[in-house]
């Protein structure tokens, strides 16, 4: 299966090349590089870069004011981007609060929300998770209790990325206790400076901190910033699992660690290594299967078919891949990763292989991938229901 | 039962005790290794004929595997199987022996298994100038003196050298290591050192060849003791743990996996034991060396595993899964991925 792009395809690609190459800040690139911790400047200010060009919110229509690529640029940006050592841009805004804010808002939400989120100048986080609702997000418990032009939250959210950082979260939470618990679930947008908000750091196994709870104590929310009807919630909530479905697999960067991970094997010396090409290869041609799947999946699509579910596929083997070249980094360096501080993603200590210092921390950060975003297991049973129709 | 197996027996029962005392906060508050030394664990791998009590191998996986289910800081492995266990068995160090098994004197280990000596010694006079540096030497910092292996001038083989750390010459290095555990360089740089500090009989490298093997079971069985509270942990959160009206334990996928990490939990413990039981026979190096490797292929699923299992909970700080994760990947890290014994197992199946 191969993929005939156009001229005007290549051109566009070439161009989104360029340009991130020509941008990208040599200091960034290195951090990324060698995986050390990025700062919310180091974000910010790399999606300014994409905001300048419109790619920040690379996946909007252009009715939302986004550049409205056709589904094989908006491939091949991907690809263009994860081949360099970019950062990987924040999510929350982009790709799940703006998408719905313009297919479920109205328009002076719209005009509200979405220039902040498109040009890079308000920070999202994602208010799902609850402590007893993770996969199960119908066990949700905060609630919000209509008082006259306001609701009054209280509750409790679990594993939010970088609400340490945000302007704003888009919460599910609780407004109907009475029907079933789908129905009774709507779509708020908190402000995080809204007396009652208390965030808490969770530091994680890789001395990281990008987890935090949140918690809401009598946080009052205009009504204004409720998206779509009441007890809706859920129908946004399931339609963002199939939003930007070609971000799912991260292959486009698996590939580019491979090949940093092949340029450290050369740097060691280690290419006459025959159980290390060994594993390379065998990696490699999972990823070429990757990258087939989500080929094909595209010329579907392009082709007016919705795959719709079937992208999940692509989140199970991608975050797979992508662990496993976590794991090889390690096994690689083997003895060289011991040398680990606290401060080794600020500030590496003086080594010959710099390459070494974040890949313990890498491996363990990178279990998040199976973990989160729906969890594989997850992703299985929706294709077991849903594609294999297995009841 | 033998005489043998009862004193294990008792043995593994104070170290579940001292491990749970431990996990309970009811530590004395003194210094751990004096507490080591007054329950009689300094001495117990090593012959009677040294002043030990024998309990070899066996003793010291009990030893270790509570080491592992505690994720105790204390460096029994370094100090006791690598130093003490190379000094166990050079004829001319029985008082460095007698002071370490006292608690008198810590040695750290400045040797790395399945790695050539890192340090060069040139004879000076009727003595010994080391130069070199060590990398990754375990708890360096809790030891006075390290037994280094060097490769003496031009005669070939390996010598063992015990170097004090207060000597002119000697440089170290400390950091911690990813599990929190410390580690330092030792920069050895023309440290003179008296004939008599030189402890093998002319080549060390059988005997470090014997140290490398008990190291590998020691940190096997260190692996073993942190695998089981991996599973032990997951087993009870998938029973307690509820997503969409029921246990997620009750799911038949999570099911399987769970009957998965059980076995290989148990093909590490049933290559553990047996290893520790083969004391000095024939199968005993062959034995150690598979659990080592089985615990690191058992070790990696079962920790992954257990993080997956656990959802976002088991990647925080706070949890303990992490904490054992990381004790087995260091271990892996120190002691060598399986592809870096797999020549070494074949070795032990020859002869």
């Amino acid at each position: 299966m191969t993929m005939i792009f156009s001229d005007a395809d290549k051109a566009f690609a070439a161009d989104v090349r360029d340009y991130l190459a020509a941008n990208l800040p040599e200091e960034l690139a290195r951090k990324v590089r060698y995986n050390q911790r990025l700062t919310r400047d180091d974000y910010t200010g790399w999606q300014d870069v994409l905001a300048a060009r419109n790619w920040y919110a690379v996946g909007w229509p252009a009715e939302a004011g986004g550049p409205g690529l056709t589904q094989t640029q908006r491939y091949l940006f991907e690809r263009a981007y994860g081949a360099l050592p970019c950062p990987h841009p924040c999510q929350f805004g982009i790709a799940m609060a703006g998408p719905v804010i313009f297919t479920f808002g109205n328009e002076e939400q719209k005009e509200r929300f979405l220039p902040g989120i498109r040009e890079n100048r308000d920070f999202w986080c994602q208010g799902y998770s609850e402590p007893g609702a993770g996969s199960d997000l119908a066990a949700l418990k905060t609630t919000a209790v209509r008082e006259g032009d306001h609701y009054r939250v209280n509750g409790q959210k679990i594993w939010t990325t970088w609400a340490n950082w945000a302007d704003w979260m888009f919460c599910l939470v609780k407004t109907d206790l009475q029907v079933k618990p789908q129905r009774g679930i709507s779509f708020l947008l908190i402000d995080m400076r809204s007396p009652g908000i208390t965030v808490r750091p969770i530091r994680t196994i890789d001395g990281d901190h990008e987890f935090n709870e949140v918690f809401l104590n009598d946080v009052m929310v205009p009504v204004e910033n409720r998206i779509g009807e009441e007890g809706q919630g859920w129908t946004y909530a399931k339609f963002l699992l199939e939003f930007e479905r070609f971000s799912m697999s991260g292959a486009a960067r698996s590939r580019r660690v491979l090949s940093e991970i092949r340029a450290d094997a050369e740097a060691l010396g280690r290419t006459g290594d025959a159980r290390l090409a060994e594993r390379l290869t065998g990696l490699e041609i999972e990823l070429l299967a990757l990258e087939h799947m989500e080929l094909r999946l595209l010329a579907r699509s392009v082709g007016g078919e919705n795959p719709g579910p079937e992208a999940s596929k692509l989140k199970i083997r991608g975050t797979e891949i992508a662990q496993a070249l976590s794991r090889l980094r390690v096994d690689l360096h083997a003895e060289d990763c011991l040398v680990h501080s606290d401060a080794f993603l600020d500030a590496l200590e003086p080594s010959s292989n710099p390459a070494a210092g974040g890949a313990v921390a890498t491996y363990l950060n990178q279990r998040k991938l199976t973990i989160w975003g729906g969890s594989n297991e997850v992703q299985r049973m929706i294709l077991a229901k849903q594609i294999l129709e297995l009841g | 039962m033998s005489h043998l197996d009862d004193e294990i027996h008792m043995l593994a029962e104070t170290v579940d005790r001292y491990v749970a005392d431990r996990a309970g906060g009811r530590a004395s508050g003194g210094d751990a290794w004096t507490e080591l030394a007054d329950l009689g664990w300094l001495l117990l791998p090593y012959p009677e004929a040294a002043g030990g009590l024998g309990l070899g191998a066996a003793g010291v996986s009990a030893v270790m595997q509570g080491h592992g289910r505690g994720l105790l800081p204390t460096p029994y492995l370094p100090f006791i199987v690598m130093a003490g266990g190379a000094l166990a068995r050079c004829p001319r160090a029985a008082d460095a022996l007698a002071a370490v098994m006292a608690g008198e004197r810590r040695v750290a280990a400045g040797f790395a298994v399945g790695r050539p000596a890192a340090i060069t010694a040139e004879p000076d006079g009727a003595g010994w100038r080391l130069g070199g540096t060590q990398p990754h030497v375990l708890a360096v910092d809790e030891a006075d003196a390290v037994l280094v292996a060097a490769r003496p001038g031009a005669e070939g083989g390996t010598g063992l050298f015990l170097v004090g750390l207060d000597l002119p010459g000697v440089t170290v290095e400390t950091y911690p290591l990813p599990d929190g555990r410390r580690a330092g360089r030792v920069i050895l740089n023309g440290v003179a050192l008296p004939a008599a500090d030189r402890l093998d009989d002319g080549d060390a490298a059988a005997l470090l060849g014997d140290v490398e093997t008990a190291t590998l079971l020691a940190a096997a069985a260190e692996n073993l003791g942190a695998m089981q509270v991996l599973y032990e942990e997951t087993l009870a959160y998938a029973k307690l743990r509820k997503q969409f009206g029921r246990p997620i334990g009750s799911f038949q996928s999570l099911q399987f996996r769970l009957v998965d990490m059980w076995i290989k939990l148990d093909e590490v413990r049933s290559l553990v034991a047996s290893a520790a039981a083969a004391g000095d026979g024939p199968e005993a190096a062959q034995l150690a060396v598979a659990a080592w490797i089985q615990s690191l292929w058992s070790g990696r699923s079962i920790g992954e595993e257990a993080i997956q299992l656990h959802g976002a909970i088991g990647m925080t700080e706070e949890h303990a899964a992490g904490r054992y994760v990381k004790r087995i990947l260091v271990n892996e890290l120190l002691f060598g991925a399986p592809e870096r014994h797999f020549a070494r197992y074949r070795s032990t199946m020859q002869g």
